[in-house]
C-alpha cells in the first residue's frame, strides 16, 4: 500500500467540499459536525455528508473513536445452524471518514494488529477496513485533555492515512499518504493547486506551535521512564486504590477508547427461525466480565479491574506488539464522570518509582 | 488472512450421552466435518440459543470422528448441555489454543495431576501419552476428588495402571461407606511419588483452588516453575486472543494457552483468581 509517491497540494474550502460531493457519490462520506454537550463543551460527531454541505475543520478530534465503524458496537457475526455464509451478506459499501485526528489515525495500529493479523482474522472488521478511506486532519485546537505528546506522537499524522489536510488560509494542504489518496488527488485534479511553498511554510510551523502547545500543558505529567516501565514496576502499588475511590465503573473510558477492543459473543434466537450470534463491545470494568459460572473471577475487585485498563494498554500490548495501546486522545479523562486522569495517574506511579513528586 | 468467519458454529449432533457422576456427563458429539486437534487445545461448544463454553475434548487427537467433552454443570450453558439427548443438535468452534507440549515430554516422567472434572482434558493428554508410551519414561497420574462418588471414567482406573510405565492413584476430600482408599485432598497424595522431579513434568488440571495449592506443592517438593504445565481457565469467548478477558499478563490463555508453563504467568497479577 505504502509508495513511494506523495503528493502534496492546496484545495480552497469550497473546493474541498466538492471533493467531499464528489466522494459521497462513491459511497458515505462522515464528517464532523459540532455539538453542544449543555456543558460549555462543543463536541464533534460524525454526520453523514449530504452534496452541497459546508465542511467545517474544527482542528479538534471527535468524541466518536473510529472503531465505531470498523469494529461496530454490535454486529451479527454468525446464523447456526449453519447455513449461508454470513461473509456473503457483508456490505462493501466504501466509507469515506473525514476529520479523524492524528491520535484517532493511530489507534487502527491497535485494532489492526488484533483483528487482521492472526490465523483468525475477523472478517467483519477487515472488510469495513478495506472499504474505509481515511481523511485525517492536523489538530490546531488542542485542549486541556490532549496527550499526543506523552504518548510518543503528535498533533498531526505522520501515517496510517489516505488523505491528511491541514489549514491554511483560505483552504488546506492535501497530502496523500497512500494509493487510494493518490489516485483521489489525481481524479479531482481540477480541485487542486500547488501549494505555495508559503503555506507549506505555515502548514509546519503550525505543526510545531501545536505541538509544543499539547507539550507545555502536560509539562506536570511528564515521566521519568516509559509508561511500561513505571506500569511494570508499580503493578501492586497501593497507589491504584487511591485513584479508583472515584471510579464508578461506567465503562466510559473504554467505550470512548479508541484502542479498547472488547467484546462479547451473544448467541440469541433469530428473527425467522434458528439461531444468531452478536458480537458487541464488553468493557472490563465490569464485574460480569470475567466472572465465570460458578462465580468466581479472577479480577474480583475494581481496583484490579481499574489496573488492567492501564496493564492492558501500556505493559501488555508492548510486550506483544511493541507498541503501546495509547494514544493519548484524552476520551478517556473527557468522558470520566469520576474525574479520573490516566495522565495523573501515571504521574502518581512514576513518582513513587522516582521518589519525587508532591505525593 | 484466513478468509473463514472464526465466529460461526460447525453444525455437529449429540450421538451419545455418557453418565459420570451425579453432575458430570460426557455428550459425545459428531461434527458435520472432521475436526483435528492437538491434546489440551479446547473448543468453543454451542447449546444453541444460549451461547457458548469452552472445553477441551476428553477423547483422543487420534480418532475424530467423534469428540467426547465431560462437563459439569455450573452455569446455564453447561445445565442446558447436560440436558441434551442424542440427536440433538449443537455446534463446534475451534480448535482453539497450543495444547499439551507433548514432544517437550519425551523421556521425561510426566506427573499427571487431576482435580475433579479436571480429569477430562488430562485424559486426551493420557490417551496420546499411552500410544507411545515407549517414549516417556513414566506416567504418574494423581486424581483427587470430593467423594468417590465424583469421580469420572471410574471404570478407566485399573485398566491405565496396568499399562507398563503407568501408575494410577486416587483419593477423595470425603470418604464414605466402603471407601477403602485414600482420603484427603490430592496435595496429600504429592509427597512420595518415587518420580525423579529433575526428570519431570507435572501436568495439572483442576479448580483453581486445586491449581493452586498443587502448585504450591509442586515447588515445594522440588519442581521448578518451568516444570510446571497448568490447564489455566478464565472466562473465554473468543477463542482468538481477541475479545480480551481471558488473559494473564500479555497471554490469553485461548491463544497461547489454556495449558500454560507456570514459569511464565506466576509473576502477573491475579493468577488464581477467587
Amino acid at each position: 500500500m505504502m509508495n513511494a509517491e506523495r503528493t502534496t497540494r492546496f484545495i480552497s474550502e469550497d473546493n474541498f467540499g466538492k471533493l467531499l460531493d464528489s466522494l459521497s457519490r462513491a459511497g458515505t462520506v462522515f464528517a464532523p459536525e459540532a455539538v453542544d454537550d449543555r456543558r460549555g463543551n462543543m463536541n464533534y460527531r460524525y454526520r453523514p455528508w449530504n452534496e452541497g454541505m459546508k465542511f467545517v475543520h474544527y482542528g479538534y478530534r471527535p468524541s466518536q473513536p473510529l472503531k465505531t465503524f470498523l469494529f461496530r458496537s454490535r454486529v451479527k457475526v454468525a446464523e447456526y445452524p449453519a447455513s449461508a455464509d454470513t461473509v456473503q451478506k457483508l456490505s462493501d459499501e466504501k466509507i469515506f471518514i473525514v476529520g479523524a485526528a492524528a491520535c484517532d489515525v493511530l489507534s487502527l495500529k491497535s485494532l489492526d494488529v488484533l483483528f487482521l493479523q492472526d490465523e483468525f482474522t475477523d472478517i467483519f472488521y477487515r472488510v469495513r477496513r478495506e472499504n474505509t478511506v481515511l481523511i485525517s486532519i492536523d489538530c490546531t485546537e488542542p485542549r486541556e485533555t490532549c496527550f499526543c505528546t506523552l504518548a510518543g506522537h503528535g498533533p498531526h499524522p505522520e501515517s496510517g492515512y489516505d488523505l491528511n489536510i491541514a489549514k491554511t488560509e483560505g483552504g488546506y494542504i492535501i497530502e496523500s499518504g497512500s494509493d487510494t489518496g493518490e489516485a483521489i488527488l489525481g481524479d479531482n485534479e481540477t480541485l487542486l493547486s500547488d501549494a505555495s511553498p508559503s503555506a507549506i511554510h505555515t502548514r509546519d510551523e503550525q505543526r510545531r506551535e501545536t505541538a509544543e502547545k499539547v507539550r507545555n500543558r502536560n509539562r506536570e505529567y511528564e515521566l521519568g521512564g516509559t509508561r511500561h516501565d513505571i506500569l511494570q514496576a508499580q503493578r501492586e502499588s497501593d497507589e491504584w486504590y487511591d485513584h479508583v475511590r472515584t471510579c464508578i465503573e461506567c465503562g466510559a473510558c473504554l467505550f470512548a477508547c479508541p484502542t479498547c477492543h472488547c467484546f462479547l459473543l451473544q448467541d440469541q434466537p433469530a428473527a425467522n427461525e434458528g439461531y444468531e450470534r452478536i458480537k458487541k463491545w464488553d468493557a472490563c470494568a465490569y464485574a460480569g466480565y470475567s466472572r465465570m459460572s460458578g462465580g468466581s473471577s479472577p479480577r474480583l475487585g475494581l481496583m484490579e479491574r481499574f489496573r488492567h485498563r492501564y496493564l492492558h494498554k501500556l505493559e501488555y500490548y508492548p510486550k506483544n506488539f511493541d507498541f503501546e495501546a495509547c494514544t493519548g486522545c484524552g476520551r478517556c479523562i473527557e468522558g470520566c464522570m469520576g474525574k479520573i486522569d490516566m495522565r495523573k495517574v501515571l504521574k502518581a506511579l512514576d513518582s513513587i518509582a522516582t521518589g519525587v513528586g508532591d505525593r | 488472512m484466513s478468509d473463514t468467519n472464526p465466529y460461526a458454529p460447525l453444525n455437529a449432533t449429540v450421538v451419545k450421552v455418557i453418565d459420570e457422576t451425579p453432575t458430570i456427563r460426557t455428550l459425545v458429539v459428531r461434527p458435520e466435518e472432521e475436526i483435528p486437534f492437538r491434546s489440551g487445545q479446547f473448543m468453543q461448544l454451542t447449546m444453541p440459543g444460549l451461547g457458548e463454553a469452552p472445553f477441551t475434548p476428553s477423547s483422543s487427537p487420534n480418532d475424530i470422528e467423534t469428540l467426547d467433552f465431560t462437563i459439569l454443570r455450573m452455569g446455564k450453558v453447561t445445565k442446558a448441555l447436560l440436558e441434551v439427548n442424542e440427536g440433538t443438535p449443537v455446534g463446534l468452534r475451534g480448535p482453539f489454543g497450543k495444547g499439551y507440549p507433548v514432544d517437550k515430554f519425551e523421556g521425561k516422567e510426566i506427573l499427571v495431576v487431576g482435580g475433579g472434572v479436571g480429569l477430562a482434558p488430562l485424559r486426551s493428554l493420557l490417551y496420546v501419552l499411552f500410544d507411545n508410551i515407549d517414549r516417556y519414561k513414566r506416567v504418574s497420574i494423581k486424581y483427587g476428588a470430593r467423594t468417590p462418588n465424583d469421580r469420572v471414567y471410574r471404570d478407566s482406573y485399573e485398566r491405565w495402571h496396568e499399562i507398563p510405565k503407568v501408575d494410577f492413584q486416587d483419593t477423595v476430600d470425603v470418604g464414605e461407606n466402603g471407601w477403602n482408599g485414600h482420603v484427603g485432598v490430592v496435595t496429600t497424595i504429592l509427597d512420595d511419588t518415587g518420580i525423579d522431579i529433575s526428570n519431570s513434568y507435572a501436568v495439572v488440571c483442576g479448580p483453581e483452588i486445586m491449581l493452586k495449592f498443587v502448585t504450591f506443592k509442586l515447588l515445594e517438593i522440588g519442581y521448578a516453575p518451568e516444570q510446571i504445565y497448568l490447564s489455566m481457565n478464565r472466562r473465554m469467548s473468543c477463542g482468538t486472543g481477541k475479545c480480551g478477558r481471558c488473559n494473564i499478563g500479555p497471554y490469553y490463555l485461548c491463544k497461547d494457552g489454556p495449558d500454560m508453563n507456570y514459569a511464565l504467568i506466576k509473576d502477573y497479577p491475579n493468577v488464581f483468581g477467587m
